[in-house]
């Protein structure tokens, strides 16, 4: 419906999309904010009044489907999130967000506790929280607090990685900026989900677009191994899981569904995504052989991101919520 | 009642079908429902009749041959519904799903009159023709031959893996016109009636001890000018580009199907107390929600196909990977079902033994799923050739 009231079209939001990822892969780190937003692409989710688009989740699908593709070191999801949840309610930091001037981040493990108006704990699964400004941090009542990064202590953490990295951030008794309910939160959540699952397609289709160029050009026993029915199969059984992902994806943000089943679509849409996403990228990586073990070919990066993003979606509780509603109603 | 839907469309023409199955549905024909009694033949056929009248069966078919002539999207909410009942699969599939959308597209004027009514409206059931014994994947290796015999043909083979073939009245035949290495030309369609003299059907005794595929044997068989359908090579190339989009909107209930049979599993372990508490096993949650996500991934290969097929949009070979999606997760959900029922104890409750009964046989029926309408290896092969468009590499 926003498709028509806008006459815009998510497909034209692909291709500028692929550009500005492409310019950044050459910029320093802070630069990339600037060159997104130049594009308008950090206000994606964002109210007009604050610079941004005010559009629904299937224009941000290709946009992180893009930044998934192209290996993009910067945390566009939760900057895209943190400006439309905090929509209206902190209009200059949401300006801030979308021209690229601020930075922010989401803590996607761990719960901070709020006592006496102060947020204490350890947080983890924070993307690029070291160049944040901004960390909006789950509490334990089920909300969410926005704090200031420099209100806490940022650590490495052990994580896998390498184009947006996590760190863990530590909290004792920082002042929050801004306190989102349950609601608010399970929102900005539930579209989280997609909006992974729209990360971890775009790295698998790039992992297949990577094994299928390889497998034409490498020879083995006199011929290229596409020619090989067992490579042929495996990279139609990638591409099955592919197809699964952005179907669901697809369903989760166009198809109009009653409340619980458009939960369930975008639960399923990440669980999809989680489910084939790993085994895509791994199988990508065997096909490429020895070279496949080495730095220099790009697809250990792209396994290395959407393992950790399989993991800030949390793929074991996830499951056992969609399964606790599916008996409870059967 | 035909002609009461057409002005129904979106949630409306939902509601309708909802309610017109919930008040017509045999409650026998339930398999998640106590009481529930298999139906014969003649039941099944007379189901299907009142489906048809009642606007949801031929749905998309044009009005002057017996269908609604509506579009995908009302076709898929009678599927979605259909699907959320546990009701027997139709006793006419081929002439429904295969030789009816054929004829649309290559029959002549005067075959659309004469071969669809009767397939809505239950009369005639037909059969394919198509896989022989060296000939299963692989339709080129096809032997029947069909020879000019004045102005209509004479033909001669051996067809195997008929569902259907003693109950049809007619069968969509595929034979050659030329030599077996000719390939894939010089193959053609025909419509032959089943009491053609020199025709012999032998049924086989499946797996699952029923007895559906039969061989069919072909002696000198006349074929009348009037049953071709399309010139050699016209027919089977037409016939190839209706099976690629059917392959997408056939059955499309089946996702829906697939939820009531998780449903229906899920409740009978709640209702047996020596199965309820893996219901409460996390591992076991973990494969029901697994099983969840498959689900939504067959909705969500079939929704977008509509909307995309109603846009005009060319799907390809979108129907593969529905199909191998689908076949693969219900067997996995069937052998869950088998695992999980097998743990009943022995004074189980009747509602475990009508679901044991229902899911062994859908657990033995998905063995040929993921053989039937192009095995699993076949798809694999069209998504490498068709959708990655992988180069052969020779």
């Amino acid at each position: 419906m926003d498709m028509i009231e806008s006459g815009l079209d998510p497909a034209e939001f692909a291709a500028t999309a692929e550009r500005a990822v492409a310019a950044c892969a050459t910029l320093e780190s802070r630069a990339r904010a600037a060159r997104l937003a130049e594009d308008g692409l950090l206000g994606v989710l964002a109210g007009e009044e604050a610079g941004g688009l005010g559009l629904g989740l299937r224009f941000a699908v290709p946009v992180l489907v893009a930044a998934g593709a192209g290996d993009l070191g910067f945390p566009l999801l939760e900057t895209l999130l943190l400006a439309g949840a905090l929509e209206g309610r902190k209009p200059e930091l949401v300006a801030a967000l979308v021209a690229g001037e601020a930075r922010g981040t989401i803590a996607w493990s761990g719960a901070a506790r709020l006592e006496g108006g102060r947020v204490s704990g350890t947080l983890g699964r924070v993307p690029m929280a070291g160049e944040a400004d901004w960390v909006l941090v789950p509490l334990t009542d089920g909300g969410a607090a926005l704090v200031a990064a420099e209100a806490g202590k940022v650590e490495k953490a052990i994580t896998l990685d390498v184009t947006v990295p996590e760190q863990v951030l530590r909290l004792e008794g920082a002042e929050p900026a801004l306190l989102l309910d349950a609601g608010a939160r399970s929102v900005l959540e539930a579209d989280a989900l997609v909006l992974r699952a729209a990360l971890i397609m775009g790295a698998a289709e790039t992992c297949i677009t990577l094994a299928a160029e390889h497998v034409f050009t490498r020879r083995q026993f006199g011929k290229p191994l596409v020619a090989y029915q067992a490579v042929r199969h495996l990279l139609a059984r990638h591409k099955l899981g592919l197809e699964g992902i952005r179907g669901a994806i697809t369903r989760a943000t166009t198809v109009e569904l009653e409340e619980g089943a458009a939960l369930l679509a975008r639960q399923t849409a990440f669980l999809a995504a989680a489910t084939h996403g790993p085994s895509i990228a791994e199988g990508a990586l065997q096909l490429f052989g020895g070279m496949g073990f080495t730095w220099e070919v790009a697809v250990h990066r792209y396994m290395r991101r959407i393992r950790a993003l399989e993991a800030q979606g949390g793929v074991p509780a996830l499951r056992e919520a969609v399964a606790a509603r599916f008996i409870e109603a059967a | 009642m035909d002609g009461m839907t057409p002005e129904l469309s979106g949630e409306a023409f939902r509601r309708y079908a909802r309610d017109w199955l919930r008040d017509n549905a045999p409650s026998g024909f339930l398999a998640d429902q106590p009481g529930y009694t298999p139906p014969g033949l003649e039941q099944s056929l007379a189901w299907e009749a009142a489906m048809h009248r009642a606007g949801l069966a031929g749905i998309t078919w044009p009005k002057a041959y017996g269908g609604h002539g509506r579009t995908l999207r009302e076709h898929l909410i009678a599927n979605q519904e259909i699907g959320r009942l546990a009701l027997p699969e139709s006793v006419s599939s081929i002439g429904k799903e295969l030789a009816g959308p054929i004829i649309l597209a290559v029959g002549t004027e005067e075959q659309k009159l004469r071969y669809l009514p009767p397939i809505l409206e239950m009369r005639e059931m037909w059969c394919q023709g198509f896989s022989e014994p060296d000939a299963g994947s692989d339709l080129a290796g096809l032997r029947t031959r069909a020879v000019p015999d004045g102005d209509g043909w004479r033909v001669t083979g051996q067809k195997i893996w008929t569902s259907g073939a003693y109950k049809a009245k007619r069968c969509l035949l595929l034979a050659r016109t030329g030599t077996v290495e000719d390939r894939h030309k010089g193959l053609a369609l025909f419509a032959v009636p089943m009491d053609t003299p020199g025709i012999r059907v032998v049924p086989i005794r499946q797996m699952n001890d029923k007895q559906s595929f039969c061989e069919v044997f072909f002696d000198d068989v006349r074929v009348e000018p009037e049953d071709a359908l399309g010139k050699p090579d016209e027919g089977w190339s037409a016939a190839i580009r209706v099976l690629g989009i059917e392959r997408a909107t056939n059955r499309m209930y089946r996702a829906w199907r697939f939820e009531n049979e998780l449903r229906h599993l899920v409740a009978a372990c709640r209702q047996d107390e020596s199965l309820a508490p893996l219901l409460r096993d996390s591992a076991y949650r973990q494969r029901i929600a697994a099983t969840v996500t498959d689900i939504e991934m067959v909705k969500g290969h079939v929704e977008p196909v509509v909307e995309a097929l109603v846009a005009g949009q060319a799907i390809g070979a979108r129907g593969s990977l529905m199909k191998l999606h689908w076949s693969e997760a219900h067997q996995r959900f069937a052998a869950l079902a088998q695992e999980m029922l097998g743990m009943a104890a022995p004074d189980a409750p009747p509602s475990t033994l009508q679901a044991q009964k229902r899911f062994q046989e859908i657990y033995l029926q998905a063995r040929a799923e993921t053989i039937y309408a192009g095995t699993t290896e076949i798809q694999l092969g069209i998504i490498a050739d068709r959708v990655l468009q992988l180069p052969k590499g020779k």
